[in-house]
């Protein structure tokens, strides 16, 4: 049954795509710097003002950009475009736009987007953005560690920042061999056994289980739903069967039956 | 005192020290593991303050602060290894002894911190009171009403409010709660200020943050907006 959802404050629920944030590094090397792409609905007040705020949950940080309002936008510098509270290794901060009534009911929120997720300068113009996030911290004697559900990102895996140049690192096509099989697998066994509400739930579980499903010797092979059309032990088949298909689709052994190679003429 | 960060020896000395003391409640804590080199390294850059009697929350945030300042360098806050070791260098104020000589430990997160969960990685007695004071560093005493209280006891005002993110980052949600819950002149907390009362202002402030831009809003304004249940801490 299609659940009915009430909108009493009749905020307008603003679509990613009226939003769309970029972040590039600033020359000072320290902190990057935003663009934003704004195209909001021309039936908002003109007088509304518009306030875009970046927002990180751990460590908690927020800074609030004023761009005029919506019939004067504010052309902001790049330096007060600086995300300077978020200068660390730490992820992107997420954002939020809002547009809010400057009449009558001053304050309140007439129209918003929340959890924008910023693109970078590297990704494509058509805002194509990868499924697996990929940072670094401390990580105390391990090399790396996937965090499945990190707040507003989704799956992400972390690589100790002590490696030397750990960006480097998570590229070497031994660790993407030895590890992106495992991290595929760990990702559909929550999705498929360990919470299977994710799977619909979340943002990032339907693209997971897409990716899975189209890999080319999954295709046809939906993935079970446990306790429907499927028991536990089908669902790790239906895994083993995926990150197997992902691991010859990218040639993943190469690197090492390269060194095989090598040792023989030695 | 120079600050040091636990490794992964440290950090499971200093659990194995915890449920110790959860068991005994009497336990001599090793305060040995502190300086013991097998369980740590010192920090690079280093930074260095002499330790002393923390009043508040707010009294160990400001020392904390000028430690880094002076130092030329930022307090690694994502370190858990830093933030738990700081809590055994500081373990008579962040888990004292009562009369009897018995301390009462809580939960772990409250001395390790647990950045894994969300609902648990804004426990730390120490890094979370920290986090507030930079997140209002151009005006700390903003944030008093999560502020003024010992380092053991953040109690119920401050569960509230830093467990959400849309509150304790909002300017003028703190100076109302601030405003409602702290005395301006004797700068504690207002009797009656905890409990009920702070349960019931962080949800209805958390109902509000969905419709009102909080920040926007004069809080003296905004205070009138309040429930009747709120009239005596606006008086």
């Amino acid at each position: 049954m299609a659940i009915r959802r009430m909108n009493y404050t009749k905020r307008i629920d603003l679509k990613n795509s009226c939003v769309r944030v970029t972040l590039r590094p600033h020359e000072n090397g320290v902190a990057d710097v935003f663009d934003l792409d704004l195209d909001l609905p021309s039936d908002l007040p003109g007088d509304a003002r518009v306030i875009l705020e970046a927002y990180r949950s751990s460590p908690p940080a927020r800074m609030r950009f004023d761009l005029g309002t919506v019939e004067n936008r504010k052309i902001l510098t790049e330096p007060e475009r600086l995300l300077s509270d978020f200068s660390d290794e730490m992820p992107a901060p997420l954002f939020r736009l809002k547009v809010i009534d400057a009449g009558e009911s001053d304050g309140r929120i007439l129209a918003d987007a929340r959890q924008i997720r910023p693109a970078t300068a590297l990704e494509d113009s058509s805002n194509k953005q990868g499924l697996l996030h990929i940072y670094h911290k401390p990580l105390d004697g391990l090399v790396w560690e996937l965090q499945i559900d990190y707040p507003g990102y989704g799956p992400t895996l972390w690589i100790d920042s002590e490696i030397p140049e750990p960006t480097e690192f998570a590229r070497d096509p031994r660790f993407i061999a030895l590890v992106y099989p495992e991290v595929l697998r760990l990702i559909l066994q929550h999705l498929l056994i360990d919470d299977p509400d994710t799977r619909e739930d979340s943002d990032w579980g339907p693209k997971w289980l897409s990716f899975a499903s189209k890999l080319p010797d999954m295709i046809g092979d939906a993935p079970p739903i446990l306790g429907d059309t499927g028991d536990r032990e089908q669902c790790e088949a239906w895994i083993s069967r995926s990150v197997r298909s992902f691991a010859s689709t990218h040639g993943l052994k190469r690197p090492f039956e390269l060194v095989e190679e090598d040792s023989n003429e030695v | 005192m120079k600050f040091r960060r636990f490794n992964q020896h440290g950090l499971d000395a200093f659990a194995s020290e915890l449920n110790r003391l959860r068991e005994d409640s009497k336990h001599d804590f090793a305060a040995s593991i502190v300086t013991d080199p097998r369980f740590s390294e010192q920090l690079t850059p280093e930074i260095e303050a002499e330790p002393r009697n923390f009043e508040t929350r707010m009294d160990f945030s400001e020392w904390l602060a000028a430690a880094a300042s002076a130092a030329g360098t930022e307090v690694p806050r994502n370190d858990i290894g830093f933030w738990a070791w700081l809590t055994a260098a500081l373990f008579d104020q962040v888990c004292p002894k009562n009369e009897k000589g018995a301390r009462k430990v809580g939960a772990g997160a409250r001395y390790i911190p647990d950045l894994s969960r969300w609902t648990r990685r804004y426990r730390h007695l120490l890094a979370n009171p920290y986090n507030v004071y930079l997140l209002h560093s151009n005006d700390p005493w903003r944030a008093a009403a999560v502020m003024v209280n010992p380092l053991d006891q953040p109690g119920e005002l401050t569960e509230q409010f830093t467990a959400r993110l849309d509150l304790i980052t909002c300017p003028g949600t703190m100076a109302l709660a601030s405003r409602l819950f702290i005395d301006p002149v004797s700068r504690k907390r207002r009797r009656g200020a905890s409990g009920t009362a702070a349960r019931r202002l962080g949800k209805l402030l958390n109902q509000y943050t969905r419709t009102w831009d909080l920040a926007s809003i004069d809080p003296s304004d905004f205070s009138h907006k309040l429930p009747k249940e709120f009239k005596r801490f606006t008086v």
